[in-house]
């Protein structure tokens, strides 16, 4: 078959752009199945906790819910406090309402213990500044950590006004020893950051968050605020209740009753 | 011939170095096909032997994006028994000795996965490690 020129060059024309064409819509149909978006509430589920104040005051050298959380996440005790890590732990009233707290209250009621943990914001700073989408709010509310994700940039931790977040310094394992370890929950590894997950990993499966189980005194209460019908919602209707730094509109999920 | 009693030992060595791969193998014998040990009572894994072989890690990036990024913590199906989409909680129970399932083929095919930097191996072998 004889071929000129100006045919050969109509027809690798054709089929230069029949492929690039056809890469064009492979791509367009093939999609992105990556999930970068911030999933907004659908409002059928919201899971928040109400943390009684005074009943935990009553037993001040109580540690069960901490220790239940640290021990059923794998989270390693560390005592220098800038490379310590905390899920949940204790602090001062005065540092955690610092709002609510006047110079002329009494050093006890100051230095009184409250219980903390990450608030799973309805509007979380942390998931806004993050730059790989490792933290991101769920569709129930819960602000997870995908540490698959996280680079270790801390942004988060810049970001979040309650101080909620810790970075791995070292490889946890190295901490905790071998049958410390709870071999169904996974550790971390160095370099991510990481914070209370309001045991998602329970409440998918219909258990309660591990402090709540733990509490002997019934100080935390957990449930649905998205149901007018749940418990805590009953809990929350008539009762003067404060949240932490409210005022900056992080829409803090953790309420305390004082 | 100028310099030939360099040149010709020179292509020699050459050529002996770059036969390298082709003389070694001989030398040791073939390399050996790994061959990783499944040790377990359940005859059912989630997906066939030949699937498995080639694209376990798609399955697990599947399984970890559907459970961490969508909660979806539902169980699946292989044969009678249902499985939780886990690593440690679920493959590992099964194939519990990394050392001679899972590093057999990954160290001759010189892949270091991260997974167990962070995912647990079962207690048992987690002591004999």
């Amino acid at each position: 078959m004889q071929i000129n020129r100006k045919e050969f060059l109509k027809k690798a024309g054709i089929a230069g752009a029949s492929l690039i064409a056809g890469g064009v819509l492979y791509s367009l149909f093939k999609g992105d199945d990556i999930i970068t978006a911030v999933v907004e509430s659908s409002a059928q589920t919201k899971w928040a906790m109400l943390i009684d104040v005074k009943k935990c005051a009553g037993k001040p050298d109580c540690s069960a819910c901490m220790t239940a959380c640290h021990k059923g996440h794998n989270v390693p005790a560390i005592d220098d406090i800038r490379r310590e890590i905390k899920w949940i732990w204790k602090a001062d009233f005065g540092n955690v309402f610092p709002e609510h707290t006047s110079e002329y209250m009494d050093v006890a009621v100051r230095s009184q213990k409250v219980i903390v943990a990450c608030n799973q914001c309805d509007n979380p700073p942390c998931v806004r500044v993050c730059p790989v989408g490792a933290t991101w709010k769920r569709a129930d509310g819960i602000v997870m950590m995908d540490h698959h994700r996280c680079i270790g940039c801390r942004y988060c931790m810049a970001a979040c006004p309650y101080g909620s977040r810790s970075f791995n310094w070292k490889d946890p394992r190295k901490i905790l020893s071998g049958n410390d370890i709870r071999v169904e929950y996974p550790v971390r590894t160095k370099g991510v950051v990481e914070k209370c997950n309001f045991c998602a990993e329970r409440i998918d499966v219909g258990e309660m968050p591990l402090c709540v189980e733990a509490c002997s005194e019934g100080a935390i209460l957990f449930g649905n605020v998205a149901d007018p019908e749940s418990d805590i919602r009953r809990a929350l209707a008539g009762k003067y209740v404060l949240r932490r730094k409210a005022e900056l509109g992080t829409n803090p999920e953790i309420y305390y009753l004082v | 011939m100028y310099d030939g009693t360099k040149i010709i030992p020179g292509i020699l060595l050459f050529m002996i170095v770059l036969s390298f791969p082709v003389w070694y193998d001989r030398l040791n014998g073939s390399a050996v096909i790994p061959d990783p040990e499944v040790k377990t009572e359940s005859k059912y894994c989630v997906m066939p032997k030949e699937y498995m072989r080639s694209n376990h890690m798609v399955l697990l990036d599947e399984w970890r994006d559907s459970v961490i990024r969508d909660g979806d913590r539902s169980k699946v199906f292989a044969g009678i028994i249902k499985y939780d989409k886990s690593l440690s909680n679920s493959c590992m129970k099964c194939h519990n000795n990394k050392k001679n399932f899972c590093d057999r083929c990954h160290e001759r095919l010189s892949v270091n996965p991260t997974c167990w930097d962070c995912h647990n191996l079962p207690e048992e072998a987690a002591h004999a490690n």
